[in-house]
């Protein structure tokens, strides 16, 4: 078996910029974006020793990263008392959405229902300029939503193993994901389709 | 119970559905609710095509990296791994 081996002196051309783009999809925060990549430079060097070969450089440092990044973004017990929230906050967040439910009938609010997108726009958006808007709505998604959205659309992680990892239970996994996707598309439709 | 779900409920189905996680009773009401909902239909069109975007973004960042480091930050982390 081929044994990968460090290169420190070479990760700044290879890794830098692409660190860095990574890490702006997820924080939206170019200084902080920066700090997150020399953080993570800074650390492998410091545990260099735990490098046995197996995984790639790139794989290995990709690993520290993402470590960096979601300590970033939040906090270790930012998912406690999940349920509690979820509760508490559901008629007030629904109801900015939704009609009220009598006879059953809790639809689309009519400012609030989802129109065709432009297809000019939606042609656009795997350009930077979407994803810098799209990392502000991210930023605006309430933390606790945020953590699991990531998780999901940009880790793409399964719903089982989001669970598992944030030890969240799997119904209020998909409340998350309903609420995250609601805000998500709101925001992208007024900032990025409606401007 | 109702045949008939609301729109609430259709965009909740709608995840589920992604996830090929619709038991045979959901999926009829979310198929027959989409069928008569054309702002849930796109709901889902419109997640989907964000997903979408999300991982071409993910690879086209591996190719060509939008934001590049600045020359100071660069500076600065390089005189630490030449340290090493």
């Amino acid at each position: 078996m081929k044994m990968n081996v460090l290169d420190p002196k070479n990760w700044l051309d290879k890794y830098a910029d692409y660190f860095v783009s990574l890490a702006m999809l997820k924080v939206a925060n170019r200084a902080l974006a920066e700090d997150i990549v020399q953080d993570t430079f800074l650390s492998a060097l410091t545990h260099i020793a735990n490098f046995r070969g197996e995984a790639s450089e790139k794989t290995w440092l990709l690993s520290i990263l993402n470590n960096k990044i979601i300590d970033s973004y939040r906090k270790k017990d930012v998912l406690k008392n999940s349920t509690d929230y979820l509760t508490q906050t559901s008629d007030s967040f629904y109801s900015n959405f939704f009609n009220k439910e009598t006879f059953n009938e809790a639809h689309w609010k009519i400012e609030k229902a989802p129109n065709d997108w432009l297809p000019e726009q939606e042609a656009k958006m795997n350009s930077t300029e979407f994803f810098a808007i799209f990392s502000l709505c991210l930023k605006k998604i309430p933390e606790k939503l945020r953590v699991i959205f990531i998780a999901k659309y940009i880790d793409e992680l399964d719903a089982k193993e989001i669970c598992k990892e944030n030890e969240i239970s799997s119904s209020n996994y998909w409340v998350m994901i309903h609420r995250s996707k609601l805000l998500m598309r709101e925001c992208l439709d007024k900032n990025w389709f409606n401007v | 119970m109702s045949f008939f779900i609301t729109c609430k409920e259709a965009t909740y189905l709608s995840s589920l559905k992604e996830a090929g996680q619709l038991n045979f009773k959901q999926k009829c009401k979310y198929f027959v609710h989409i069928n008569f909902c054309p702002p849930c239909k796109r709901f889902e069109k419109q997640l989907k095509k964000i997903r979408d975007s999300i991982l071409e973004f993910k690879n086209k960042v591996k190719q060509h990296p939008p934001y590049k480091m600045s020359a100071s930050k660069r500076e600065s982390i390089q005189k630490e791994l030449d340290n090493y």
